[in-house]
């Protein structure tokens, strides 16, 4: 750069005029304050009330009911921390935790690939009637997990099965899915990625329709590759859409409990029992909800830790340099 | 830097012809404005320059090679859209540097010729922010500090001030073409506003429907307007047209319409006779050639039914029989409304009713 001419101010800034002197208003008090501030506001508390009492009883009436139970034994007698330290010794509990964050690592990074693509393949100008490709791909969220599990079931069948019809026609062996504790595994992350990865496709299709198109052009000719593109642009524009999608599809896919009803049933053994599964049987089978909440309040935990983990490190502002 | 050819550049979007046989060659170094009303293929053109579209035919050179088959990035030239298209999640700095970035240019050197770009631009203290947080005349300098950086050899701007404001558009078109000036880079500039293309141009290509009207210097797009089209387009006050016929009349030649009969001299008369074999042509005459006095007793009478004031001057409205005529006053004199004054036409031209060609 060779010029060295520094610009003059704009005309009308800088200069702020003498007698513009107004009074302003007074400065606000913090968002507490000013909501409670009964005075000004009575009819507007007034409205929330309904939508308070609701919320009250739907959210944290439960919650509070939860703690409640573990606390006290299935005679009503309080125990404390019992039930939290008898899971700690509870082999059977730590394989269905086991079993869910497994399911989540295979599940979760799929589930946003097989969305990815499927919303970069529609959003693309390949796809012709966006609509109707929208419309067919999120069939799967719109089936419920037992009929989807039943599905699935069906096609795992050993002999009668879609899924193993390519396997015969190559000549190997039938595979018998959903009987051996590591086929049944894949068997049913497999069921889960269909089940849930229009959830991500969904939320990543609509983060890519608010990347602007313009700015692509801008990087096109600013001299980016496509693929520096996608990197530069796309991603750090649908970086939130990332993580809502990533939180979703963790809390569905561990929590998950019609798919394994329809198919393993928890077998071979306990091999596929779940946490929702373990909960389930503790609470409904062995008739044991006060140490089944425990296990509720430790998914819970999982959960709002790992959702923590997803925003702070996918949903952070992108400051390069 | 280099020359910029478009031979034959025809674009269709479907069945609809957004460009139609351009040929137009942008000297080194020179800024050639496109002008014409919205939809006349301008943009068209210029995102074929920058190879964000594709000619259906025809030939793009930039220097001595042949572009059409090159991406964008391979051109080497800087494009400033009309959404100023900065990257939101940048900084006004990370924006600038991009296309360096891409270049894999050195840090230390990014760094000085950001920061060389942003003071000659008067942004350094936006340098930190996003674009969202700049308001509309900084963004705008960020967006031509994005394409001044890389040192292109071909600058392409796209109605680059129509977002910002009337005081800033004309401080900032100033200062677009002093950069250009002293870049010594070509341009191709974008515009639907005949004023921003008088200002700035070396050239002004006019463009209507598609095709190329006129190539020239604003003076000779001002004074010598090829066809009635840019003869009405170009213009803050425009061209008055008066349909009328040429006559013969006591040996000499008039234009002759229901209102006005108009003296023609001998020389455009023989020329109208040769391209205009019928005589019937529309006589164009600007506001300013349009000489008045409040003789009652003169040729060519009508009434001033309308004054415009301006301050500098003052557009008189005159009205004769269904006829709107246009009349700049620069002298201050005192016409009132409802005044009869009496017409003489200074300077005109004339148009060929059938193909709108200027005779001359």
């Amino acid at each position: 750069m060779t010029v060295q001419q520094t610009v003059s101010p704009l005309p009308g800034q800088g200069a702020t005029s003498a007698n513009s002197v107004t009074t302003q208003p007074p400065p606000p008090q913090g968002m507490w304050s000013e909501l409670f501030s009964f005075r000004d506001n009575r009819l507007g508390v007034l409205l929330i009330v309904p939508s308070l009492l609701a919320l009250i009883l739907v959210q944290f009436y439960p919650i509070v009911y939860n703690f409640w139970l573990i606390l006290t034994s299935e005679k009503g007698e309080w125990i404390g921390l019992a039930n939290l330290s008898r899971l700690t010794r509870d082999t059977i509990f730590h394989g269905a935790l086991i079993f869910s964050l497994k399911m989540g690592i295979v599940v979760v990074p799929m589930c946003l690939l097989v969305g990815l693509g499927l919303a970069l393949l529609v959003h693309s100008d390949y796809a012709g009637r966006k609509a109707i490709w929208i419309s067919i791909l999120i069939i799967p969220l719109m089936v419920s997990e037992i009929v989807a599990g039943m599905m699935w079931k069906i096609m795992y069948h050993p002999t009668l099965g879609l899924v193993n019809v390519p396997l015969a026609a190559v000549g190997l062996e039938p595979i018998i899915w959903l009987v051996k504790a590591d086929t049944a595994f894949i068997a049913l992350c497999v069921v889960e990625i269909w089940r849930i990865s229009p959830l991500a496709f969904l939320l990543l299709y609509a983060g890519l329709n608010q990347v602007p198109r313009d700015i692509y052009e801008a990087a096109a000719v600013d001299g980016a590759t496509r693929w520096r593109a996608f990197w530069d642009m796309t991603l750090p524009y649908i970086r939130p859409m990332f993580a809502i999608a990533t939180i979703l599809v963790f809390v569905w896919s561990t929590r998950t409990i019609g798919t394994i009803a329809a198919t393993t049933q928890g077998g071979p053994g306990r091999a596929t029992w779940n946490l929702s599964w373990y909960i389930y049987g503790m609470s409904f089978q062995r008739l044991k909800p006060h140490y089944a909440s425990a296990a509720v309040l430790v998914m819970l935990l999982m959960t709002y830790i790992a959702g923590t983990i997803f925003v702070r490190y996918l949903w952070v502002e992108r400051r390069s340099r | 830097m280099a020359e910029v050819r478009i031979e034959g550049l025809t674009k269709y979007f479907g069945d609809t012809c957004a460009v139609n046989q351009l040929n137009l060659v942008v000297r080194d170094g020179d800024l050639v404005v496109l002008l014409g009303p919205s939809g006349c293929g301008k943009t068209t053109t210029m995102r074929c320059v920058a190879g964000l579209e594709r000619p259906t035919y025809g030939d793009i050179y930039i220097g001595e090679t042949r572009v059409n088959d090159l991406e964008p990035r391979e051109r080497d030239v800087a494009l400033v859209f009309q959404s100023y298209a900065l990257y939101p999640h940048f900084t006004a700095f990370d924006n600038i540097a991009y296309p360096l970035r891409l270049r894999k240019t050195p840090k230390d050197e990014i760094e000085r010729r950001v920061r060389d770009v942003a003071e000659m631009l008067g942004i350094t203290h936006t340098l930190e922010r996003p674009p969202g947080l700049c308001s509309g005349g900084e963004q705008q300098r960020i967006a031509l500090g994005r394409a001044i950086v890389r040192e292109p050899v071909v600058f392409l701007m796209d109605e680059p001030l129509s977002n910002i404001d009337a005081l800033l558009r004309v401080y900032m078109r100033a200062e677009i073409k002093r950069l250009q000036h002293e870049l010594g880079t070509t341009m191709i500039y974008v515009t639907h506003d005949q004023v921003e293309g008088m200002t700035m141009a070396d050239q002004i290509a006019v463009m209507n429907e598609g095709t190329l009207q006129q190539l020239g210097t604003p003076s000779e797009i001002y004074d010598m307007p090829a066809n009635n089209f840019v003869a009405r387009f170009v213009g803050s006050t425009p061209m008055n047209f008066i349909p009328g016929a040429l006559r013969k009349e006591n040996g000499k030649t008039v234009h002759k319409s229901d209102q006005f009969v108009i003296p023609v001299d001998n020389e455009m008369a023989h020329r109208a006779a040769e391209l205009c074999p019928g005589g019937v042509c529309t006589l164009g005459v600007r506001p300013e050639e349009i000489r008045f006095t409040m003789d009652e007793d003169g040729a060519n009478q009508a009434g001033v039914f309308l004054l415009e004031p301006l301050g500098s001057e003052t557009i008189l409205d005159i009205e004769k029989e269904g006829l709107l005529l246009k009349v700049k006053d620069v002298a201050a004199t005192q016409v009132r409304e409802g005044d009869v004054l009496s017409l003489s036409f200074n300077r005109f031209h004339l148009f060929d009713d059938e193909t709108g060609a200027a005779i001359r």
